[in-house]
């Protein structure tokens, strides 16, 4: 291929100085030797260091040529980040152009241009270096990221410039680490689950607790204080069951199932103080639908509240002078702690596990109760928001931070939203009272959200990407209530989510390391578990519930994974 | 080694001599046909129950799960290998291939430790000829035979030359060696063990062994406790043979002892001093012998009917039903998994009240639907696909899956069940992993064009099928009582025949005559103009009961079938006082009815 086919016309001319230049380097006719040696660079050194020079010189030359064909729309990426806000402390938004052609050129560039990224891919992939792509979201905190994408077409003549794109780029960071369970997203059965920290900085994942050293028993609701790394907890179910609570260094191993609870303790939520832990003892279970139009239901035959005390090691079960049956579930703190918020719904159903139609009818709406920490007493249940009155079901609500807010997720009935298509984001301000849906959600599930440790960056799981796999979503959210466009959390390889089949299981951010790892729970694991007193004790389950709890499951079915 | 003995050695050697090296070869040769003419014909099954156990996939993700513990690489060498049973051909060659190989690595072992006699050639066809039996088990997997092969390989490397250079080098590149073998590893570690006590001189013996005896320890303990997160029994066993069998239990024990003890064993040293012509042989006929007795234990454990059913399965997983059919009806057999095969069958060619008593229904209602459990969770989810409930046939599919990974059969379930269920990104992404494997990515590629244009589906002959017979109402899934769905399924779907005739299955084979032919009403609104067999026979049983028709809203039993009642009445009054003769006689001719069935199962 002739040079000047390479490095177009323009660069003709450096090539004829080229020859211009070694011709007129001086050499000594009368001294072959320097002759020869001049030469001999010439050829040996100079000439493909100046072939290189200038076949990236050709390639910057495409980029800057000002004859592209311009389109007028955005281009088709994978995932999705055309115009994401973004934290500046996130990995590189490694993305798949999803357009015919040949060669892509990206150049990612700084709002004030003070800074780039350029390149070239022959696939398709755009994968950011790291220590380029966290100088580029450094320059451009509080601004926005531009980014230009160019195809060249078979013949490598034609270029193409789709609509320039953004990545807005928050002030505030994102906590610095994702908890979350890998796992199937199915029924009854499980294999290998584990619960990783990835550190959303770079794209290292690193296992917490693996159950194939733990017996293979089920692992689950991990649940962080204050999104603290040195202070969460996990279940284990099975052999090595218990409730493994870390904190300060240390894995505590807890038996919180008491007798008068129907089941064992199930949702946790740290009270911000960590004194206390309120979980829903719920007897959770399984049904399948036939029709296409839906898949699974999750419901519970019976459910608790309890609130167990870490400094005492006891249990109290949360009740009402309220005679009414109800199902409560989901407790979550205020930021305060004066408040516990939860899900209820009346146990007016009969068999609802017959009939859709039955278990159509089944609907939370969200309540809370006073509560006092330094007595430990709580009061009468409040009504926040009667969702069952405008036929709609309250799940997993969680308390901003600074107290403001509530996000949950509202589906058309029953309890663990994550296998209801319908289910979306709400935000209440408890300030105000307005309710309104959040513009976050999609066709697909959207549900298991957390807050970020600074109120500022929301995760939740979206089954969008391919309608059966949950994915880790952030999005921003600033002091007005205003969200930007979520992204899901990026990978080193683009094409991850594609190929993988599990799901990201409750993500919770946590701003730290965590320091233990999956030996430290095997040796917990050894030791006896410190069983819980109940507070309580006059309190037993009534008839009522006894009946429900007992219920034998379905041939093959475990406690619920996800 | 001893100075007299070895010049003894060398002596037997140079004998038979000759003759050995072609001996060797021959004999090896002769295994190597013998275990491809078994493996390509009456051992077939093995290959194929194999192939469908495993599926390779050439992505990032799977791929990398197999290094993540010792052992896993040469699990991943073994599945790499299974995937060319896709092929009987290429298949057969390659087990053939590697089963032999320990025979020729010994031989190359036996030059080194000196034993040149005939004996010799019986002693390095023995681990080959006890893999082959192994292998005759059909979960005996490839993993375990390259584990040996590799332990061999690695002996053959150690064994080469007594300098210190390779001993040295042995014992550093036995961590890797670890790492890539697993609890292999421990095997080696026996044999290197044997070895240097036999043949090593002086204060070597005891270093060599004590080192690899430490180094062994070492391993295990920083492997479970700093860098694989992995048990400790999982690290002593893995990935050592495990099968459920008494005979290749102690086949594995046998072969491990052996190969351990092979330089002691070979130690021994030949006493063919002078050699008879007539003696001469000999030497064809031990290994021949030994040959022979491998035969007959390959006789005694090869079970035709795990044969037949597994032969069966193939057909039902390539979905030619007729076919499935013809060949149970050709091979009946007593097994649960078979019957429930055939049943399946029969539903897919719409044949089922016609054909079921044509062949054995030995375990009434419980081949119809298979209990939810491990065992089953491979096949489960095939008569759910048959009669149109379609998300749990997904359901069990996806279950299967989580258990044990993928598979050809699950994946393949799970791209038709979302593609019927109008899930398209799903099933795009279950055809995107069959795309990276070498022998499944046609199939998804033919099935690809329903990800795209979704209009296509129910204009196929198959999945538009399905899609015909699917629940249009909702309900849950009974799934401690599957026979439950059936009226459910028939009420959802007034169309869907095949629901109707399960469930007609059902009654027929719980021997609720009554129950079944209250049904038959039902029958016009589903467009029958004639009764099948089995009904017609059912009614005859209700009529010769209650002396009454039933209503049968027009439909009417054939001629053909009450002639034939006519016959067994008349049969079976005739021979009931010779109870021992009744049941045969009986069924020679009457074997494949329901009044058969309903008086003697």
């Amino acid at each position: 291929m002739p040079l000047w086919m390479l490095v177009g016309k323009n660069k003709c001319q450096l090539f004829d100085y080229y020859f211009n230049f070694t011709a007129q380097i001086p050499f000594r006719h009368n001294d072959k030797e320097s002759m020869t040696g001049i030469i001999n660079i010439k050829y040996k050194v100079i000439q493909p260091v100046f072939l290189v020079i200038l076949l990236l010189l050709a390639g910057c030359e495409a980029m800057t040529n000002e004859n592209f064909q311009k389109i007028n729309s955005l281009p088709v990426i994978e995932p999705d980040y055309i115009n994401v806000t973004i934290p500046p402390n996130i990995a590189p938004l490694n993305f798949i152009v999803r357009e015919n052609g040949r060669r892509f050129f990206v150049v990612a560039e700084s709002e004030k241009g003070d800074y780039k990224i350029k390149i070239r891919s022959g696939n398709g992939k755009i994968c950011f270096p790291m220590k380029k792509w966290r100088k580029l979201t450094r320059n451009s905190m509080g601004g926005r990221i531009t980014v230009r994408i160019f195809l060249s077409g078979e013949q490598d003549k034609i270029t193409k410039e789709y609509q320039p794109f953004s990545f807005y780029v928050a002030p505030e960071p994102v906590d610095s680490y994702l908890a979350y369970r890998l796992i199937y997203p199915g029924y009854y059965c499980w294999s290998n689950l584990r619960i990783v920290q990835r550190c959303v900085e770079n794209f290292s994942e690193k296992s917490i607790i693996e159950n194939q050293v733990l017996d293979m028993n089920c692992i689950n609701c991990h649940s962080f204080c204050n999104n603290r790394p040195d202070r969460f907890m996990v279940h284990v179910r099975g052999s090595k069951g218990g409730t493994y609570v870390v904190s300060d260094g240390k894995i505590e191993r807890k038996d919180l199932k008491i007798d008068p609870m129907p089941g064992s303790a199930t949702y946790p939520s740290w009270h911000p103080s960590g004194k206390y832990i309120a979980f829903s003892s719920n007897q959770v279970r399984q049904t399948f639908y036939a029709n296409p139009s839906k898949s699974i239901e999750v419901f519970d035959l019976v459910s608790d509240l309890i609130i167990y005390n870490m400094e005492k090691n006891s249990i109290t079960m949360v009740r009402d002078d309220d005679t009414t049956k109800y199902l409560e579930t989901f407790p979550c703190w205020s930021d305060d702690g004066r408040y516990l918020y939860f899900c209820r719904a009346p146990q007016n159903v009969e068999e609802p596990w017959r009939d859709p139609e039955k278990m159509e009818l089944i609907k939370y709406s969200l309540v809370r109760v006073p509560f006092n920490p330094e007595t430990g007493v709580y009061g009468k249940t409040e009504m926040v928001y009667d969702a069952a009155a405008e036929g709609k079901s309250v799940s997993f609500p969680r308390v901003s931070p600074d107290g403001n807010f509530i996000v949950f997720t509202l589906a058309a009935h029953g309890t663990f939203p994550i296998w209801h298509r319908e289910a979306d984001l709400y935000i209440l301000n408890l300030q105000t009272g307005e309710l309104k849906k959040m513009d976050i959600n999609s066709e697909e599930t959207e549900s298991w959200h957390e807050w970020s440790s600074n109120g500022r960056w929301l995760v939740f799981s979206s089954k969008r990407l391919d309608g059966r796999s949950s994915r880790p979503f952030y999005v921003y959210f600033d002091s007005r209530g205003n969200t930007g466009k979520p992204f899901v959390l990026p990978q080193k390889d683009p094409e991850r989510y594609i190929t993988m089949l599990e799901s990201f299981n409750l993500p919770q951010p946590v701003n730290g390391k965590i320091k233990v790892d999956p030996r430290d729970f095997v040796v917990s694991s050894k030791s006896q578990s410190v069983r819980a007193i109940a507070e309580n004790l006059a309190d037993s389950l009534p008839e009522w519930k006894k009946e429900r709890a007992e219920m034998k499951r379905n041939p093959g079915e475990r406690p619920i994974h996800e | 080694m001893n100075e007299k003995i070895f010049r003894k050695m060398q002596k037997s050697r140079s004998i038979s001599g000759k003759f050995n090296e072609f001996d060797v070869w021959l004999f090896i040769a002769v295994f190597f046909i013998s275990s491809f003419v078994f493996f390509i014909s009456a051992g077939s099954y093995i290959l194929f129950f194999q192939e469908q156990q495993h599926l390779f996939v050439y992505l990032p993700d799977f791929l990398s799960k197999f290094f993540v513990k010792p052992g896993g690489p040469l699990e991943l060498a073994g599945e790499f290998f299974t995937q060319f049973y896709f092929s009987t051909l290429t298949g057969s060659i390659i087990l053939s291939l590697i089963l032999s190989l320990p025979a020729v690595v010994l031989h190359f072992v036996n030059r080194r430790l000196k034993t040149g006699n005939l004996y010799s050639i019986v002693l390095l066809l023995i681990p080959s000829l006890a893999l082959f039996l192994m292998q005759s088990h059909y979960y005996h997997t490839m993993t375990y035979n390259l584990g040996y092969l590799l332990v061999l390989l690695y002996f053959l490397f150690a064994s080469s030359s007594e300098s210190r250079k390779v001993q040295v080098a042995t014992l550093i590149i036995y961590p890797l060696f670890y790492y890539i073998t697993g609890a292999y590893a421990f095997i080696f570690a026996g044999l290197y063990i044997i070895y240097t006590l036999f043949y090593s001189k002086g204060i070597r013996k005891l270093y060599y062994t004590l080192l690899i005896a430490a180094l062994t320890g070492v391993l295990l303990i920083v492997s479970e406790s700093k860098i694989f997160l992995i048990p400790l029994k999982q690290l002593l066993t893995y990935p050592l043979p495990s099968v459920n069998n008494t005979t290749h239990r102690y086949l594995t024990v046998f072969l491990n002892g052996f190969v351990i003890l092979y330089p002691a064993v070979s130690y021994v040293p030949g006493s063919w001093k002078t050699m008879k012509p007539a003696l001469k042989i000999l030497r064809y006929a031990i290994p021949a012998f030994i040959y022979i007795l491998a035969g007959i234990m390959l006789i005694t454990r090869y079970n035709p009917d795990v044969a037949r059913v597994i032969n069966l399965e193939k057909l039902v997983f390539d979905e030619k039903w007729s076919e499935a059919v013809t060949y149970y009806e050709k091979y009946p057999s007593r097994n649960l998994i078979g019957q429930y095969f055939y049943n399946v069958s029969l539903t897919e060619t719409d044949q089922l009240c016609e054909r079921m008593f044509f062949s054995h229904q030995d375990f009434g209602v419980k081949s119809l639907f298979l209990p939810w459990d491990d065992e089953h969770l491979n096949w489960g989810s095939h008569v759910f696909y048959a009669i149109g409930l379609i998300n749990e046939a997904h359901r069990w599919a996806y279950e299967e899956l989580v258990v044990y990974g993928y598979r050809p059969h699950n994946l393949k379930m799970l791209v038709k069940t979302n593609i019927i269920n109008g899930n398209s990104r799903m099933a795009k992404k279950y055809i995107g992993i069959l795309k990276k494997t070498l022998f499944y990515k046609r199939w998804a590629e033919d099935y690809e064009k329903f990800t795209v244009d979704t209009t296509s589906i129910k204009t196929d002959p198959v999945l538009g099928k399905k899609i015909e017979i699917m629940p249009h109402d909702n309900f849950f899934i009974f799934l401690d009582s599957p026979e439950e769905n059936l009226p459910l399924l028939v009420e959802s779907n007034p169309g869907n025949r095949r629901a109707f005739e399960y469930l007609m299955a059902w009654l027929l084979l719980s021997k609720d005559v009554e129950t079944a032919v209250m049904n038959i009403p039902k029958m016009k609104e589903l467009g029958y103009t004639k009764l099948p067999r089995h009904i017609e026979e059912a009614v005859m049983i209700y009529y010769n009961s209650k002396r009454v028709m039933p209503d049968m809203k027009g439909l009417a039993v054939s001629y053909a079938t009450t002639e034939r009642f006519s016959r067994y009445v008349a049969t079976y009054s005739a021979l009931r006082q010779r109870a021992a003769l009744t049941k045969d006689k009986m069924e020679s001719e009457f074997g494949n009815t329901y009044w058969f069935y309903f008086h003697f199962y």
